[in-house]
């Protein structure tokens, strides 16, 4: 059996996972700048080691509450068609391994904007339902 | 490496770089054949040249710049006569010189005797030759410089002192990473200084001073290092543009402007295709026969300028002509004849219109294919590639006079001096070059200087009315702390538009390296590009054309309009729009409006017929601005002040009383008369109708109602 790893996060309530070899490094508490007029989703943008990233707020993305403050969470580095990007998640969780036979389709009932980002929902254990999130499928045009 | 081939490289990277000049002396030349000075710059380079090859022992390059320099030398004393075919052979020369110099490269010899059509034509001319004067001299002359005996230690003290200014090639992606390492360099400098901060007065913060000085000079280094002046690309078109029209029978004169700009090389290397492909089609379809300019009265020369410069954190690069120019109705009709277009379509499109068709794919004008510049495929391919760069093209041209070309492409990771602005916190680059001033308001200034009437905020600088934008007003972000003290604007001036922009506070100037925006910032518009802060955090780089945009500071394009109804010399013009007592739209010009003023109703007077009021020690007379402009109705009953327009006339200042001020626009006013009415003329503005009163005309109207 080849199993697939997702690292998770909590976005909100939800719990989101991506493929471990999607993320470049995750990091915490950047200085990030704020750009004004810019779509709700976007954040602003910021520094990593000479390369301008754009910060995108999963909790926006994925149509979450906005958070009451930025204080512990963590930027999942990505690159998505052709740009970097820091997706702003609240807690970082383990890496977790699934079974892609055990994937099931994002139902219906959820909004067709988040659903687009998301390719599959994998129940882990006994625990939380795991939201699988595709970078490629317009996390950048999300923002626009 | 050993010594010889170091002396090797220095003498093929010198060789190159004096043989690029050397071409573009030669076609220098051709206008001024009989200049000294010219002719003794062109002599010298083929002659150090040859010098180099008699020491290395290059011995079939030497003959073949003796050849040249045979010819230079009969042309310098008069014995031989300058015609285009002398220039032609010195040309082929160049290149026969920089085929030896490729297999010298690649071999380490000189290869096969030089090309004998090369020696046969140069022959040619010096057969045409008058007698020398002093044979024996010249023979000295040269002698000297060949032996490698007798001129030997000279010349390798004159290869070694070369190495101080030439330079070494370096691969880009060298450059990149040195860049990247840069930037990682200040971002762990900036946290050694906030621990330096911790620790007064230690040894840490004489070694992070020492740190971030040096680092601040390594990054400047690696960013110039990156840098190309323009010229290394437009230089070389002088000669493409000569044998390009010389193949044609045709004259060109190629003009050179702000070769110095330097950008990034893959800019300049966006812009070398671009260029060549432009400066083919030019020669090609653009620049007439000399007959036909003759017949034209048109100087048989045809003119090619290519002049760069640089605004705003984008270069502009105009290609201009003074050829035929692009006939609009023809480009229509090819493209509806090629099925680009119905010709309904065309029909609906004005003469700027039909121009930008050249840029549709599968468009050719010319009615034959030529071997220069074929069919068909072009100007689509130039678009598309400047737009790959982020960059664009446009087109205007007038039939019989000629066309230009306007390419605009980013600097991307140039650096641009900038102003900092502060703004609720954040920090934001205004580029420099256009920033003319910072201006610090008082209360006082700001409650005589600055007038605030309905959405208009307007300074008064020195003569002008420049319209404030509150920057963070415009980004929707809280201002940190109100200023009832006053307040600070930067005044720019952006493509003939000032206007300022009031910020919390400006800091010290920085170079903004720019760093191209991600792709879903872009599309805001009023950044152009991102830069990283000596503390290592992001600061966006203020797009002025596009912030001013946003403001409605100006207008983005004059609306459109059919050829037929343009003004005779269509202008920008600065425009106050306000709604007269009446209720109906007007329009001032900015240029004879002096100030805006809100008068309290108890200063009206009456005098002679109309109202007045005291005014820096005189009477203004006021005209209300309502249907019929003489009414002398009182302003409406309940309104405590009147907003006067105090404009200039030749019977001194007058003053327009209006119900409110509404805006300040620019464009390209479209006037047409108002019926009945003198003094007026209906003009569409910013998509908006409003009649542009003429105060000269009021007030004769006036004094003749009196």
């Amino acid at each position: 059996m080849t199993t697939r790893q997702y690292c998770t996060f909590a976005v909100g309530e939800l719990m989101v996972g991506i493929a471990v070899e999607r993320v470049r490094e995750i990091i915490s508490d950047p200085d990030v700048t704020p750009v004004p007029m810019a779509p709700p989703a976007v954040l602003g943008v910021l520094n990593l080691r000479g390369e301008i990233v754009t910060v995108i707020d999963a909790r926006r993305c994925l149509g979450v509450a906005d958070r009451d403050s930025v204080d512990g969470t963590s930027h999942v580095i990505i690159e998505t068609e052709g740009e970097t990007v820091s997706l702003v998640v609240d807690t970082q969780y383990e890496v977790a391994e699934v079974d892609p036979a055990s994937a099931q389709p994002v139902p219906e009932t959820i909004r067709a904007d988040v659903r687009r980002l998301l390719s599959a929902i994998h129940e882990l254990g006994d625990g939380p339902l795991m939201l699988v999130l595709e970078p490629d499928h317009g996390l950048t045009a999300a923002t626009t | 490496m050993t010594e010889d081939d170091e002396i090797r490289q220095v003498f093929l990277e010198e060789s190159r770089e004096g043989l690029d000049q050397l071409e573009l002396d030669l076609v220098e030349l051709e206008s001024r054949p009989r200049d000294p000075e010219l002719l003794g710059q062109i002599y010298r380079s083929v002659h150090s040249i040859k010098g180099t090859c008699g020491f290395l022992g290059y011995d079939h390059l030497g003959a073949l710049t003796h050849r040249g320099e045979d010819v230079l030398d009969a042309l310098r004393s008069g014995r031989l006569e300058f015609d285009p075919g002398i220039a032609t052979s010195l040309l082929r020369l160049v290149d026969g010189i920089r085929v030896s110099l490729d297999t010298i490269e690649r071999t380490d010899e000189d290869g096969e005797e030089a090309d004998p059509k090369i020696l046969a034509a140069l022959d040619e001319h010096l057969l045409r030759c008058a007698p020398e004067p002093d044979a024996a001299d010249a023979a000295d002359a040269t002698a000297s410089v060949v032996s490698p005996l007798q001129g030997g230690s000279g010349q390798a003290l004159d290869i070694r002192s070369g190495l101080h200014e030439s330079s070494i090639r370096v691969d880009v992606d060298v450059l990149d990473s040195l860049m990247d390492l840069v930037g990682e360099l200040v971002l762990v400098r900036g946290k050694v200084g906030e621990l330096a901060a911790e620790e007064e007065g230690g040894e840490l913060v004489a070694c992070y001073r020492q740190l971030r000085r040096v680092s601040g000079e390594l990054l400047e280094s690696v960013m110039r290092a990156r840098l190309q002046p323009v010229g290394t690309v437009t230089r070389k078109f002088p000669r493409i543009a000569r044998d390009l029209a010389a193949s044609m029978d045709k004259q060109i004169k190629v003009e050179l402007d702000g070769e110095d700009i330097g950008v990034d090389r893959a800019v300049n290397e966006a812009l070398a295709d671009a260029l060549v492909h432009l400066v083919r089609n030019i020669v090609d379809h653009g620049i007439e026969p000399p007959s036909e300019r003759l017949a034209e009265g048109k100087n048989p020369d045809g003119r090619l300028r290519i002049a760069a410069s640089h605004e705003g954190g984008r270069v502009h690069v105009e290609v201009s002509d003074d050829g035929r120019g692009i006939d609009p109705q023809r480009v229509a009709s090819r493209a509806v004849s090629s099925g680009l277009l119905t010709r309904d379509a065309a029909d609906a499109l004005d003469a700027a219109g039909c121009l930008e068709l050249i840029f549709l794919p599968g468009l050719s004008t010319k009615a034959s294919v030529t071997s220069v510049s074929g069919r068909g495929v072009g100007m689509d391919a130039v678009r598309a590639n400047l737009e790959r760069v982020g960059g664009g093209i446009e087109v205007e041209s007038e039939i019989g006079r000629g066309t230009v070309f306007r390419i605009d492409v980013p600097l991307t990771l140039a650096i641009i001096p900038c102003v900092v602005a502060h703004c609720a916190g954040a920090r934001y680059c205004i580029p420099q070059a256009s920033v003319r001033e910072v201006v610090q308001l008082g209360p006082d200034e700001l409650r005589d200087a600055v007038s605030e009437i309905g959405s208009a905020r307007l300074y008064r600088l020195r003569g002008g009315l420049v319209p404030l934008l509150d920057m963070a007003e415009q980004f929707g972000t809280p201002r940190a702390t109100p200023s009832p003290d006053g307040i600070t604007a930067v005044i720019v001036d952006y493509e003939g538009k000032r206007f300022g922009i009031v910020v919390d506070a400006v800091g010290d100037p920085v170079e903004a390296v720019v760093k191209p925006l991600t792709r879903s910032i872009r599309s805001i518009r009023v950044f152009s590009g991102v830069t990283i802060m000596s503390d290592g955090q992001a600061a966006l780089i203020v797009d002025l054309d596009g912030l001013a945009d946003a403001a409605g500071v100006r207008t983005a394009t004059p609306p459109p309009v059919a050829p037929q109804e343009v003004l005779p010399s269509p202008e920008l013009a600065s425009m106050l729009l306000a709604t007269g007592t009446g209720g109906r739209s007007l329009a001032v010009a900015m240029s004879s409006v002096w100030r805006l003023e809100r008068v309290h109703r108890d200063r009206l007077q009456r005098g002679g017929g109309i109202d007045v009021i005291d005014y820096e020690d005189a009477l203004l007379p006021l005209f209300r601005l309502d249907d019929d402009i003489a009414a002398e109705s009182p302003p409406a009953v309940g309104e405590q002040h009147v907003d006067v327009i105090v404009c200039d006339s030749s019977v001194g200042k007058v003053g327009l009383v209006v119900q409110s001020i509404q805006d300040v626009v620019s464009g390209q006013p479209v006037p047409s008369p108002v019926p009945g009415q003198s003094g007026m003329a209906r003009l569409e503005l910013d998509g908006r109708v409003a009649d542009l009163l003429d105060v000269e005309a009021l007030v004769a109207v006036a004094e003749l109602t009196r």
